[in-house]
């Protein structure tokens, strides 16, 4: 599993949870690996979109701007449980190791 | 300094991605900055400089593509436009420094000479391509008002090619009589505007082809003219510097004026088509 693999997890798990405004899915993920820039977790976040895992809807907030929210499709899910299992699996292969 | 990285940025993106993709980026990114007050320095180590940021939502196999088209359609106009000022100041260098060993500056002579009588192909091609290439996008809406500089590149091309047409006219209207007055110096003086008339109108049509890309489609117009009008000067180039006609044959210019007027009324329908 790579790195790309995990904040993919990661950002399908937010969505996971219901659903998510763009630039707080970022600030989120940005927080938790401060080394990867924004733009880089954009783009997992286009690429998703344009597979098909995710799809993108405009929402009103009362008063404000319209936002961009992001939630996960079918297949969306299926890659989410498929790179939940994968990321399992290692983490018991690495702490088979002992390595905590 | 927000506004300058989103211009940056903005530049960048409208490179790397297709017209609607890149407004959509660019949409969600001005989203993004706005939310929190970061300088540029901020924003270039949240985000990573544009041209990063761009090259990261690039699609590869969409991104070669778009760069094989622009390499062609360079090459369509670029070949026309810079190889007969080439060949004409090479010729002026060897005339006057030959003693000085600059023979190597035949070689442009030889290359524009081959490339001439690919120059049909070169305007159909470039033609073809950038039409289809810079066409409507679905659900695009018909915008009326013409980018801004548009129609003053377009007067000035037709300005240049008008020059070409009296070039043309010099040469087919009854060259014996023509070069009892013309001096040999005026021919020469006369052959490199022409040339520089036609390098100047390969800057313009690249110029339209990045502003294609980067900010409206219509300027393939400016683009297809210019390329018309590289066409039409080297077609008059290579009559100029060959000459392989039998004067003594009557109507003789028939055929070459023919031809002249294909690659003007060529370029002018396409124009036109252009900038629907």
């Amino acid at each position: 599993m790579l790195k790309r693999d995990l904040l993919e997890l990661c950002l399908l798990h937010l969505m996971a949870g219901g659903d998510q405004y763009g630039y707080e899915l970022l600030r989120r993920l940005h927080e938790v690996f401060p080394d990867v820039q924004e733009s880089a977790i954009y783009a997992i976040l286009r690429q998703l979109c344009r597979e098909g895992a995710t799809e993108r809807y405009q929402g009103e907030t009362s008063g404000g701007p319209v936002r961009k929210y992001y939630r996960l499709t079918r297949d969306g899910q299926e890659r989410y449980d498929a790179l939940l299992r994968t990321w399992r699996e290692m983490r018991d292969a690495v702490a088979a190791l002992g390595i905590q | 300094m927000r506004g300058d990285y989103l211009f940056r940025l903005s530049r960048a993106v409208r490179w790397c991605l297709p017209p609607a993709e890149a407004a959509e980026v660019l949409e969600d990114y001005r989203d993004l900055i706005e939310q929190e007050s970061r300088c540029e320095e901020e924003l270039r180590r949240d985000l990573g400089s544009p041209w990063s940021a761009a090259r990261q939502l690039v699609q590869p196999k969409a991104y070669q593509r778009w760069v094989t088209v622009f390499a062609v359609l360079a090459a369509c106009i670029l070949l026309p436009a810079v190889l007969p000022l080439l060949s004409e100041l090479s010729g002026i260098v060897i005339f006057r420094f030959h003693t000085y060993g600059v023979d190597l500056l035949w070689w442009f002579i030889s290359l524009c000479d081959k490339v001439i009588p690919f120059r049909g192909g070169l305007l159909l091609t470039g033609m073809a391509l950038a039409l289809a290439w810079f066409r409507r996008g679905k659900g695009e809406d018909k915008c009326r008002t013409l980018p801004k500089g548009v129609m003053p590149l377009l007067l000035l091309l037709l300005m240049g090619m008008a020059f070409q047409w009296v070039n043309a006219w010099i040469l087919l209207n009854e060259p014996v009589k023509v070069w009892e007055w013309l001096t040999s110096e005026i021919v020469k003086a006369l052959r490199l505007a022409m040339t520089l008339d036609m390098f100047s109108m390969g800057i313009i049509g690249m110029f339209a082809l990045v502003k294609a890309r980067m900010a409206d489609r219509r300027w393939r117009a400016v683009y297809i003219l210019a390329l018309a009008g590289s066409i039409l000067g080297l077609s008059i180039f290579a009559f100029w510097t060959r000459m392989d006609v039998s004067f003594s044959d009557t109507g003789w210019q028939t055929s070459i004026l023919l031809r002249y007027i294909a690659i003007t009324a060529l370029g002018l329908v396409g124009m036109g088509g252009s900038l629907c």
